[in-house]
């Protein structure tokens, strides 16, 4: 399921049948609303949702390798890096609607599971944040049931491009610093989840080179520790 | 509804439901003034239950308004009264499911984004041993396996 935050919505908001006290609220049936009437399909958060088929995602995928070549990985870094700095905005606007309270006044794993929540309702996959190494300037994030590699299989290489410039655009947003985010393991290289990198870009630019030298996602980990 | 029954409703359009189908629904309607019955004693005894787990998970936790703020034990009665009732309901509709979807995925990710599961772990024991204290051995049954799998979900 796809999400386009940004685009002014004339139409009026469907109002949701519980009081917004309800923050559990990530159900089928209570986070989206049918609209038959108008064929649309908004949240929660007001937002109007799409319904793609793997096909969908296959057929972007090929069309823009044919278009591009090697480059459709950084123009999907990019499109999902534009729309995590997108979304950082309009998650800042319904988190404080939500909670009554400011993102900076919040707890950073509460925040960052807050955002992911309609992620994982759209069916984009479960997550888990790893912010042990926060201090030293990067994290890792798990994704459980990535949307692009379930469809693409087992390609032998990491594809899930937009959702590391997802992660990018939101962290950079919400940070104010310029991080980076790279896939250091991937379910379509036959591993069970897929696992990101996100820092600064000196760390990145590491990674991406243990990668290509054949590097795995453990290694890469002792090695930024060392650093 | 019950998630099961009303995917069955679903299939079911334009065609008349096999004796298989029709036997789950009748057992599903049979179950309902019984479940009503244990629901309404559920309720009643929410405060007396929960006042017993209080009670005694509060000297367990000497230190948790230090670490969590002074509205902690506030919070920590409110989410277990929140679970309990989605506990019941799920009782009341036979229907496992509801619980999973409407509370149990979400609060299972909150509880660890707090790093709160090994904390609120005594919790629910105290409340699954509390309940042959506040309830009859029926409404004990009838409700133990909803709380198991809360507990298993949120703090194990």
């Amino acid at each position: 399921m796809v999400t386009t935050p940004s685009r002014p919505d004339p139409r009026p908001a469907v109002t949701m049948p519980v009081g917004r006290g309800k923050h559990a609220h990530y159900s089928y049936r209570d986070f989206f609303r049918f609209n038959r009437d108008q064929g649309t399909i908004i949240d929660w958060n007001n937002t109007q949702n799409l319904l793609l088929s793997e096909d969908f995602i296959v057929g972007l995928q090929t069309g823009l390798e044919r278009e591009v070549g090697d480059a459709s990985a950084a123009v999907m870094y990019t499109i999902g890096m534009d729309w995590g700095t997108r979304d950082a905005k309009h998650f800042s606007k319904w988190y404080e609607r939500e909670y009554g309270v400011g993102v900076k006044q919040s707890n950073l794993l509460f925040l960052l599971e807050t955002w992911w929540w309609p992620f994982t309702a759209q069916g984009w996959g479960k997550w888990e944040v790893e912010t042990e190494s926060k201090q030293k300037g990067f994290l890792f994030i798990n994704l459980f049931d990535s949307m692009v590699a379930r469809t693409l299989g087992d390609v032998g290489k990491p594809v899930c491009h937009l959702y590391a410039g997802l992660f990018a655009g939101f962290f950079t947003a919400m940070t104010s610093r310029e991080l980076g985010c790279i896939e250091i393991q991937c379910y379509a290289m036959g591993e069970t989840y897929c696992k990101f990198l996100l820092g600064g870009q000196e760390r990145i630019d590491a990674a991406n080179f243990w990668i290509t030298e054949g590097a795995s996602a453990r290694e890469i980990e002792q090695r930024l520790h060392q650093l | 509804m019950n998630s099961k029954v009303a995917e069955l409703m679903h299939q079911s359009e334009g065609r008349y439901l096999r004796p298989d189908e029709l036997k789950t629904l009748h057992a599903y309607v049979e179950g309902i003034p019984r479940r009503v019955r244990l629901y309404q004693v559920l309720q009643a005894k929410e405060q007396e239950l929960l006042d017993r787990v209080m009670e005694k998970f509060q000297p367990m936790m000497p230190d948790l308004t230090r670490q969590h703020g002074r509205l902690a034990w506030e919070r920590c009665r409110r989410d277990l009264s929140m679970v309990w009732r989605y506990c019941c309901m799920a009782m009341l509709l036979n229907d496992e499911d509801y619980l999973r979807d409407k509370l149990l995925y979400w609060l299972e990710t909150i509880l660890k984004s707090f790093k709160m599961r090994d904390q609120c772990q005594p919790a629910y024991k105290l409340m699954l041993d509390s309940l042959t204290y506040s309830f009859g051995a029926e409404e004990s049954e009838m409700i133990r396996p909803y709380l198991l799998l809360a507990k298993s979900m949120l703090v194990n």
